[in-house]
């Protein structure tokens, strides 16, 4: 009994994947859409969130999950491992597929539904959870194939022509990010011999000057960027999103450019060694351009999708900004922020289908009134809009707040300005959908009866944006897991110990207590330790990579108890 | 006691939203449950204020809670005679502007929870920012108070001018709030705290100089002029001062609440606030006098020129505005009797706001022109104008005039002590906006009240005497202080003490013959000339220029991004698909090319040698398939008629097949070749289908885009090349390919290593294509049943 609740625990790793794979292919086998197969993927839905706080659970005292497959060891086998920004991000994951699954329910008669929607939409999920839990270069390809493939038949499932039209650029482009992503993947392989993400940053630990290392680096970094919406490799998103039914998009603009860029942090965190300093400093060249660029193009747009996604790309450049500064803080600060703005870029989203459920359009023009007849729909609005904005106290602020520090710390000055201009921009951009959309009278647009449903969708975006505002109120606990999953990624031998010496710490279980609390308090005053820095002018990444050097003495430590502890056994 | 605190700070927050709820039930009553909640506040306010007097003096306390200890944030709160005196003018006020909104809103009942409930939140933001002791608290409530009057300056939502008048205000005091974020953040750098009381008790009486090093110093004042800019966007200072007029478009309780005592007053509160911390650093003093004395004069010139009326006041209130920034520039000598000013200001300010709005009320326009007579209709406001307005003017016997003598004085005294120069430009800036703001005064009441309209057509609806009282009270207050300076100095004073450190001169209605009575007697009379000379004119020359408008240039700035956006979009390409990809790719190239170059040193330059290739394996039969290899590729780019491309593209399938068996691979040749046939019969196939015009397409051939593609492929071809070299180096790493054909036989028991790589090493990842292949089919599956459904039901 003991060794069954043990093994269960062991594979509660992947169990999320699985459950989300089972659930597609029950699905398609549950062929004509009604209430039971609803019933069938909500509750499937919940188990996963259930699932993934549980592994949220288990990983936020900085403990690192691991799964090697088939139990072939760590190098040669593929290795699923889930630290905590992993099981955060699936987290937030698997809580957006259950809430765009309830609103599609919602919303969607059942003799209306297409039998493929469901599962297609489960199969997506289940790629970007296993992308955010796998520790393998190859399986991580494996896993964009997955999300990618279920995405491009989501996008194509209406197939009329509009649709397919503007599907084909998400596409071409992204088959051709696949492909130069596989050949990553080689390359990678090629240099060093392996693909396991552990292995490859033991490997390479020594090379952070090495030419070879930095292109190679660099080539994957701009291969993820496709995925994530770099400026300009943003081409593909905004057209392709906005002709998507709104819980789809949703998940779309929710999830999908944010694997890209979890993919870039796992890249120059936890794979390859720090202090890649040139890469760091074109990517905060980017990201200045990606805030603005994307920001200004979003103020000349006439429909609310498109509005929302080329924010959604400015967006991504605080992330990248976040990168790109690469202390401590700042990387806190992205993860925060990348948390916050899945929530709440997907909850837009859904808004604006409610929008258009009572509107009937998606143009800016032809659109008003909402504010007077649904009062309640432009609260929901008016909190995401000013969230997305940064403005506190709403969650948006505090993954700004931090970012900006940083900026202003390292002397970042332009990053900081444009981090500025990007968020009064969007605030201007929300406030013109404020106003053509809630506020204008328009008395040629005809408010016709609430469609049927619209009750419970709109208190399915409301749970979700409560959870927004919650995380913004009391964004301690958040702050403070991003904290821990900063700490985690920047101390690397940690994963590497976990996932390269699991032959010893499989039979005892090792990470002993003691080293777990150590790193703990440690991990906590990180950022205040970090608060009291002084403010140098000439302070540059390079120090402070040397600065997170702390970690690294603390790591050893827990590393000889490890080993310690195995011989005694 | 923090309890008590938080109490008077969030009591409008929670309760506020309750309102919007039982508003259906109460409708026009609703107003005096609302006034509960002002109630609340004001009555725990003046609990703390009494725990933490002592000894005729306010001790300054901070109490908080925790919050965001990862940020070393606290929800902490300072309650010091600065606070204390803000908040109770913010709460006391928020109970009159309710008081006198339940008479104001009686016509719009469906909408007045909101409008409560907006004010509520409102007014726990304003609370919330004068009792923060944290900087980022402060800021959290700072931006608030922004959300919450962009939502009470554009209540009235469905008019352009509103909308207009919110957006200027939001996006002005949003940009001008984010960089004093900035500011706060740099403080917080250099002090290591966030904390505000820690940062002055860290200061203590030292100057600025002496606790940071030099190179620090241009730090701080980055951070002073970030928190300036700050406070002067609150403050509608120059050049800010262009939304305060517009944001009149809110309904006038809004604009007696926000635009005299609230929300304009927090950028004067922060001047306050961070006075402690910037009064020894060059340049504060500077940038306060010059901007505040401009911005004086500007207000005046304009509330000369306008004739709307609450456009009069509102600029009034930036005039006014910029003489309370301009008096804490006088450094020591300007913190005398602030709060006396800034108290002044609230009473006659609020009380002529509420005039305004009893008048447009009573006879529905804002155009002073079209207003005569009023006194008549109604005495009390006609009375309590006439206080405020004179008040307001400057004459002898109001605070006005007391708050004006001691501004007078300091100039004079700050002139003298620079030795005059070009420091006479301050008597000079204050003289002219204090002569046109006694002109305008006069204007307001004679106009208003008692001159004989022209044509007589006014239809006047007689307004309650309880909707008069509010500002009745406010022009009392006014007179009173005016009246009795000393009593109402010596309060006030006991206020001053947190954190001033000064012991206040006496105040008095006359201070006796000297050099400031005379120009103030001077003001007057040329005040009062340039009214008769305007009013011989009829007034006609009111009116302001275009290019003098900032608001004209920050909406045509607004749209001008727009235009930006449109013109980069389209620089861009965004809307052109089929160049996305040559815009990626290009991309691609370039910064691949960039940060190689940028990389290249002496040891990533053998890769091109290519002296490591094992010459000896390299046999004939390599090289012919190299070659056609290439061939194929470049008559899939040279062929003109689709179907020789695709027998192009399948002969380089073909070729990299035969490449696996010279490699010694025939499961992957296998695969390969299966793949390649299979692709080319169904091309063939359907070839075969496709229409005519579709078969028969050649490219036509553009030779500018076709030699933008050759270096495109050039740059691109030459990237994967020149990474698959570097791949294939030979480097010191292990291969684990090893440990798969070591081990495949006794471990996975099989003897061809890539079989036991596909379904059992990696057999997950094989797992994980499979399931590509289904979404695949499924994904086909899914276009083939609609396409079905759309021929098959098109009756439907």
């Amino acid at each position: 009994m003991i060794h069954i609740l043990q093994s269960l625990i062991n594979n509660i790793v992947v169990l999320p994947f699985f459950v989300a794979l089972v659930t597609a292919l029950v699905g398609i086998m549950w062929r004509l859409p009604g209430s039971g197969r609803r019933l069938f993927f909500s509750v499937s839905a919940s188990i996963q969130v259930i699932l993934a706080c549980f592994i949220i659970f288990l990983t936020h005292k900085v403990k690192i999950l691991f799964l090697p497959v088939g139990a072939w060891k760590a190098p040669f086998g593929i290795s699923i491992t889930i630290d905590i920004f992993g099981s955060l991000l699936i987290g937030i994951t698997t809580l957006l597929s259950l809430f765009a699954i309830l609103y599609l329910f919602a919303t969607l008669k059942k003799s209306k539904e297409n039998p493929l929607l469901l599962p297609l939409i489960q199969f997506m999920i289940a790629g970007i959870i296993l992308s955010f839990s796998t520790g393998d270069f190859f399986n991580l390809f494996v896993s964009f194939e997955i999300f990618l493939i279920a995405s491009y038949g989501l996008l194509t499932l209406k197939s009329d022509e509009s649709s397919i039209k503007n599907a084909f650029p998400y596409l071409g482009i992204n088959v051709i990010g696949g492909t130069l992503f596989v050949l990553g993947a080689s390359f990678v392989y090629g240099m060093y011999g392996t693909l396991n993400f552990a292995d490859i940053s033991a490997q390479t630990s020594h090379l952070a000057q090495d030419p070879k290392l930095i292109l190679i680096a660099s080539y994957l970094v701009l291969v993820f960027g496709i995925k994530a919406g770099f400026f300009p490799l943003f081409y593909w998103l905004p057209r392709s999103y906005s002709c998507l039914p709104a819980p789809v998009a949703a998940l779309f603009a929710g999830l999908l450019t944010k694997v890209g860029i979890y993919a870039i942090i796992r890249t120059l965190t936890t794979i390859f060694p720090l202090g890649l300093v040139s890469i760091y400093s074109a990517i905060g060249y980017l990201s200045i351009f990606t805030m603005v660029v994307a920001i200004i193009i979003s103020l000349s747009r006439s429909n609310i999708r498109e509005i929302l996604c080329y924010n959604l790309i400015s967006h991504i450049g605080f992330l990248m900004a976040a990168i790109a500064i690469f202390s401590p803080i700042s990387l806190t600060g992205g993860i925060f922020y990348m948390m916050h703005h899945m929530v709440v870029i997907a909850s837009l989203f859904l808004i604006s289908g409610l929008v258009i459920q009572i509107t009937k359009t998606d143009v800016l023009k032809d659109s008003g009134n909402v504010w007077k007849h649904h009062g309640f729909v432009g609260v929901l609005f008016l909190v995401q809009a000013l969230s997305l904005a940064g403005l506190p106290p709403f969650s948006g602020f505090w993954g700004k707040f931090l970012i900006l520090r940083e900026a202003i710390r390292f002397d970042q000055v332009s990053v900081a300005a444009a981090i500025i201009l990007a968020s009064i921009l969007t605030l201007l951009s929300m406030i013109r959908i404020w106003f053509h959309v809630f506020l204008k009278k328009n008395d040629g647009l005809k408010m016709g009866s609430v469609p049927k449903g619209f009750k419970r969708s709109t208190t399915v975006v409301s749970i979700l944006v409560l959870f927004s505002l919650i995380m913004g109120i009391f964004s301690n606990p958040f702050i403070s897991a991003s904290n821990k999953a900063m700490s985690l990624l920047l101390n690397k031998s940690r994963y590497e110990n976990k996932v390269l010496s699991y032959e010893q710490t499989l039979k005892m279980e090792t990470d002993s207590h003691s080293s777990h609390s150590e790193n703990d308090a440690h991990s906590k005053d990180v950022t205040k330790k970090d608060t009291n820095h002084h403010m140098e002018s000439n302070h540059d990444t390079h120090k402070e990579v040397k600065h997170s050097s702390k970690h690294f003495k603390l790591e050893s430590i827990s590393k000889k108890e490890v080993s310690n502890g195995s011989s005694v056994h | 006691m923090i309890n008590t605190l938080l109490i008077g700070i969030l009591a409008p927050l929670v309760l506020g939203p309750t309102l919007l709820l039982i508003s259906p039930k109460l409708k026009n009553k609703l107003g005096w449950v609302a006034m509960l909640i002002p109630l609340i506040s004001i009555t725990s306010i003046v609990k703390v204020a009494l725990s933490v007097y002592s000894h005729h003096a306010i001790k300054a306390t901070t109490m908080g809670l925790e919050w965001i200890p990862n940020l070393g944030i606290d929800f902490s709160f300072l309650v010091d005679g600065v606070s204390l005196f803000f908040g109770l003018v913010v709460s006391v006020m928020g109970l009159l502007v309710v008081l006198y909104s339940k008479y104001y809103l009686h016509e719009t009942v469906q909408d007045n929870g909101r409008f409560y409930c907006y004010l509520m939140l409102f007014m726990s933001a304003m609370l919330g920012t004068v009792f923060a002791n944290n900087l980022i608290v402060l800021l959290v409530f700072w931006e608030f108070t922004g959300i919450t009057s962009f939502l009470l300056i554009g209540f009235s939502h469905e008019k352009k001018e509103s909308r207009t008048g919110a957006l200027m205000a939001f996006v002005t005091t949003g940009l001008t709030g984010l960089l004093l974020l900035a500011g706060l953040i740099l403080l917080t750098i250099l002090f290591k705290t966030s904390d505000f009381s820690q940062i002055v008790s860290l200061i203590g009486e030292n100057s600025l100089t002496t606790i940071f090093s030099p190179n620090q110093i241009p730090y701080l004042k980055a951070a002073m002029a970030l928190i300036l800019i700050g406070a002067f966007g609150k403050s509608a200072q120059f050049p800010f001062q262009y939304w305060l007029p517009n944001a009149m478009a809110a309904p006038t309780p809004v604009s007696a609440y926000l635009h005299s005592a609230a929300m304009v007053k927090l950028g004067i509160f922060l001047t306050v606030r961070m006075y402690p911390i910037f009064k020894t650093l060059s340049g504060w003093n500077e940038t306060l006098l010059w901007v505040g004395f401009i911005t004086m004069a500007i207000g005046g010139v304009f509330s000369f020129l306008s004739n709307d009326l609450k456009g009069i006041l509102a600029y009034t209130t930036v005039s006014q505005l910029g003489f309370l920034i301009g008096f804490y520039g006088l450094g020591t000598l300007g913190l005398e009797h602030d709060f006396f000013q800034i108290l002044n200001h609230v009473f006659y300010k609020g009380s002529l706001f509420m005039v305004a709005g009893i008048i447009i009320h009573s006879i529905g326009t804002k155009d002073i022109r079209k207003i005569g007579g009023l006194a008549s209709v109604m005495p009390l406001t006609a009375l309590t104008a006439t206080i405020a307005g004179l008040s307001m003017a400057g004459i002898p016997g109001t605070m006005g005039f007391i708050s004006k003598e001691i501004m007078v004085s300091k100039v004079l005294e700050l002139v003298n002590v620079n030795g005059g120069g070009v420091y006479w430009i301050f008597p000079a800036l204050l003289f002219i906006s204090a002569m046109c703001l006694i002109a305008t005064s006069l204007r307001f009441i004679y106009h208003c009240f008692y001159r004989k309209t022209q044509d007589g057509s006014l239809s006047v609806h007689k307004p309650k005497l309880v909707f008069q009282l509010p500002p009745f009270i406010l022009s009392l207050g006014a007179l009173f202080l005016g009246l009795f300076p000393e009593s109402g100095g010596h309060i006030l004073n006991q206020l001053n003490s947190g954190i001033h450190h000064v012991s206040p001169s006496h105040l008095a209605i006359f201070h006796g013959f000297n050099e400031p009575l005379l120009f103030g007697m001077s003001i007057i009379a040329t005040g009062f000339i340039l009214f008769a000379v305007a009013q011989s004119v009829n007034w006609r020359f009111t009116g302001i220029h275009k290019v003098l408008l900032f608001e004209t240039h920050f909406l045509s700035m607004l749209n001008g991004i727009k235009l930006l956006g449109k013109q980069i979009g389209s620089k861009l390409n965004v809307d052109k698909q089929q160049n996305y990809l040559a815009i990626i790719i290009s991309f691609f190239v370039i910064s691949f090319w960039y940060i190689g170059f940028s990389t290249v040193t002496s040891n990533i330059l053998p890769i091109f040698s290519l002296e490591y290739l094992e010459t000896d394996t390299l046999h004939f039969v390599h090289l012919v398939a190299g070659s056609l290899l290439a061939i194929s590729s470049i008559c899939i780019i040279a062929a003109r008629k689709t179907i020789s491309k695709f027998i192009a593209l399948s002969v380089t399938g073909f070729t990299v097949g035969f490449y696996f068996m010279l490699y010694k691979a025939p499961d992957l040749a296998l695969t390969q070749m299966l793949i390649e046939a299979a692709a080319l019969v169904l091309v063939l196939i359907l070839f075969s289908k496709m229409p005519k015009t579709l078969k028969n397409q050649t490219d036509p051939i553009d030779y500018t885009s076709s030699g933008f593609k050759l270096i495109i492929s050039i740059g691109f071809g030459a990237m994967m090349t020149s990474l698959i070299l570097i791949a294939t180096l030979p480097s010191s790493f292990k291969h684990m390919g090893k440990y798969f054909i070591d081990n495949t036989l006794s471990l996975a028991k099989g003897s061809n290593a890539v079989n036991t790589i596909l379904v059992d090493f990696r057999g997950f990842d094989t797992m994980g294509e499979i399931t590509v292949l289904v979404v695949a089919t499924l994904g086909i599956l899914g276009m083939l049943m609609n396409k079905k459904k759309s021929t098959g039901a098109s009756d439907d």
